[in-house]
């Protein structure tokens, strides 16, 4: 499907940094990534390798200060959302690119009704009058399976569960009709049941509506199911990225091996492996390839170079000086 | 909820019971003999004598306690110093004080609560440095100081405002601009911290990635949340006033019911004293009420956990 769509969203170079009490942190690092038409890209990396950072830059949701985005561009339909005016991101923001987020506990206003959260944010985008965004609100409702939805508009947020308050979150988003929607780790903080369900509404959707979807989430197994293609993240970089089958299949990065081993698998009893070591510091990050330090190929050119992103197959890209002594 | 306004009115009983034996005993610690004090050193001993009969000074505490009880539940609790009814004499006290305190949170409510997130919404820029200078001044500065400073100026310098009494109107202007100095800058630091708290929180995140303008975001989203504790802080200052301000009562010769109670102490009125105490009490428990029903129509939460229980 990706390859023969146009390209919605191009996140080229883009490179973030926060000043903290202790220094500056490097959180995204020449990170590359580009959404194509009705796809749906997964996003994946351990809590601070900087991939809620990256799609929040999107949107442009980070605070400044302390974010600085120090290089790049964010192109939509060619549009670099770095550089457009506040009036013309708050169109974008919700209109064209939907998001939600983690906690859908803590993502709604404890003080408004749903419905008044919906109608508001429907009024902003579609200039309809207040009876018009609620049957928009109602219809959003029921298309997420929240089938009292008449019931559910006149709720608070405490009145739901995590699962209801999530599909909440999504009818918010689709009520807008947006080409692209992201989700920042949606199903995290749900029970595994909710979390298929809402993989499967999103992946519904996604297909109904002709959306393109941007997922972050660290868990592989979210990827396999899910997505057209992935990217793996480590430390602010982007590693790897490729169709998902080629990258989860043939994985060439070996901080993506280690995610695939470290995935617990009932049916064949073995002993369960994890990644040496733990996340770096990106406030003085390890130098050249920032994964050296857990790699068990590391060799003397990885400590001093950063290994640049090359096409190592056709569409499959992987950021490691090893990647040939390593492909399967 | 009516069901809770009857269960906090019933908790008055319990309340006011122990507090007024609290007071009372503690009345009895102080040392001092009220029938000296208000004979004067001068007094033969059968002065002193027939004072102390005519309050039963002279009994056991027991007896002393249920004749103050009985005379409270009849309303016929009699001042010794001035020896009219205490209740003639704080009822109009407290009125004062209470055209006091409202007008002072007249002026202190909105403007406290504008500049606070004005600050807020506009952190760190000319506006926000010059309203928390001036709050930090406000909540450090002492009343009394505030006040002889304002007669200064107003009073003996400019000659616009009275000094002190209660005659009229403009009486009230700088004895009610002393306390909401204080107040404002109050409610200001606090509308700005819980609001500078508020913006970064997941749920206004979700309102800017939803693009509403970021008028509406602090103006509406925030600020219904930022109300929740401002409301907190303005009923506890509310009861508290309502026990009478004491120090700019004093400044301005304002007979308010926080002087009376302090007259009452120095004079070991203990008729005075026990009724007062008991009657602020009540005052600050019923304000608390006030204050709690105020909560139900902001926070759904407790709207919810109320309709429970």
């Amino acid at each position: 499907m990706s390859s023969v769509s146009a390209k919605v969203l191009e996140i080229k170079d883009l490179q973030v940094r926060f000043d903290t009490e202790d220094g500056v942190v490097k959180a995204v690092e020449d990170v590359n990534l580009d959404l194509f038409s009705g796809e749906m890209l997964g996003v994946v990396g351990e809590t601070g390798c900087g991939k809620s950072v990256t799609l929040q830059s999107v949107l442009r949701l980070l605070p400044t200060p302390p974010t600085r985005i120090t290089r790049g561009q964010i192109l939509f339909h060619g549009e670099n959302l770095l550089d457009v005016s506040e009036e013309r991101m708050n169109e974008i923001r919700g209109g064209k690119i939907a998001m939600i987020f983690q906690e859908p506990m803590t993502s709604l206003n404890p003080v408004f009704t749903i419905g008044e959260q919906m109608r508001d944010v429907i009024e902003q985008h579609r200039r309809v009058g207040k009876r018009k965004a609620n049957s928009i609100a109602i219809r959003a409702l029921i298309e997420v399976g929240l089938e009292d939805a008449e019931v559910v508009l006149s709720k608070y947020p405490h009145e739901l569960s995590g699962g209801q308050r999530q599909r909440v979150m999504i009818a918010m988003a689709l009520s807008c009709q947006p080409e692209i929607l992201i989700a920042d780790e949606p199903t995290t903080a749900l029970d595994v049941s909710i979390q298929a369900q809402i993989l499967a509404i999103i992946k519904h959707l996604r297909q109904t509506h002709n959306m393109s979807v941007l997922l972050v989430t660290h868990n592989l197994g979210v990827v396999a199911q899910t997505c057209d293609r992935v990217a793996v993240m480590y430390a602010g970089y982007v590693v790897e990225k490729g169709e998902k089958f080629g990258v989860l299949k043939a994985p060439l990065h070996p901080y993506t091996r280690g995610l695939l081993e470290s995935i617990p698998r009932s049916r064949k009893v073995r002993e369960l492996r994890s990644i040496p070591g733990s996340v770096p510091n990106l406030i003085d990050p390890p130098e050249g390839c920032r994964f050296h330090p857990r790699c068990s190929f590391a060799t003397e050119v990885c400590k001093r170079e950063v290994p640049i992103l090359e096409e190592a197959k056709p569409g499959h890209f992987v950021a490691c000086h090893h990647w040939r002594r390593l492909g399967y | 909820m009516g069901k809770l306004i009857l269960m906090r009115v019933l908790l008055l009983i319990p309340v006011l019971l122990g507090v007024s034996i609290f007071i009372f005993l503690l009345m009895r610690l102080i040392p001092g003999d009220p029938a000296i004090i208000i004979a004067g050193e001068n007094a033969t001993p059968e002065m002193l004598q027939q004072i102390r009969e005519e309050f039963a000074l002279d009994k056991p505490l027991a007896i002393q306690y249920v004749t103050f009880m009985k005379n409270l539940l009849s309303g016929k609790v009699v001042s010794i110093k001035t020896r009219r009814p205490v209740f003639e004499e704080l009822f109009p006290r407290f009125l004062n004080t209470i055209h006091l305190t409202l007008f002072s949170m007249a002026i202190a409510i909105p403007l406290g609560i504008t500049l606070g997130i004005l600050a807020a919404a506009h952190r760190n820029s000319l506006l926000d440095n010059f309203v928390m200078v001036l709050a930090l001044l406000g909540v450090s500065m002492p009343v009394f100081w505030l006040g002889i400073i304002l007669i200064l100026v107003f009073a003996v310098q400019l000659g616009w405002l009275p000094s002190g009494g209660k005659e009229g109107f403009a009486n009230l202007i700088l004895p009610s601009l002393t306390i909401a100095f204080a107040l404002t800058s109050m409610i200001a630091r606090m509308a700005r911290a819980m609001m500078v708290e508020t913006l970064s929180k997941e749920y206004i995140r979700t309102a800017v990635a939803y693009g509403l303008p970021r008028r509406k975001v602090v103006y509406k989203y925030a600020l219904k949340n930022v109300m929740i504790p401002i409301v907190t802080v303005i009923g506890l200052q509310f009861g508290y006033l309502l026990g009478g301000a004491v120090l700019t009562e004093s400044v301005f010769g304002w007979p308010g019911i926080g002087r009376y109670i302090v007259d009452g102490i120095f004079s070991r009125d203990y008729s005075v004293v026990q009724v007062g105490i008991m009657f602020l009490s009540m005052v600050f428990v019923l304000v608390n009420l006030g204050v709690d029903v105020l909560y139900m129509l902001i926070d759904p939460k407790v709207r919810r956990d109320v309709s429970k229980a």
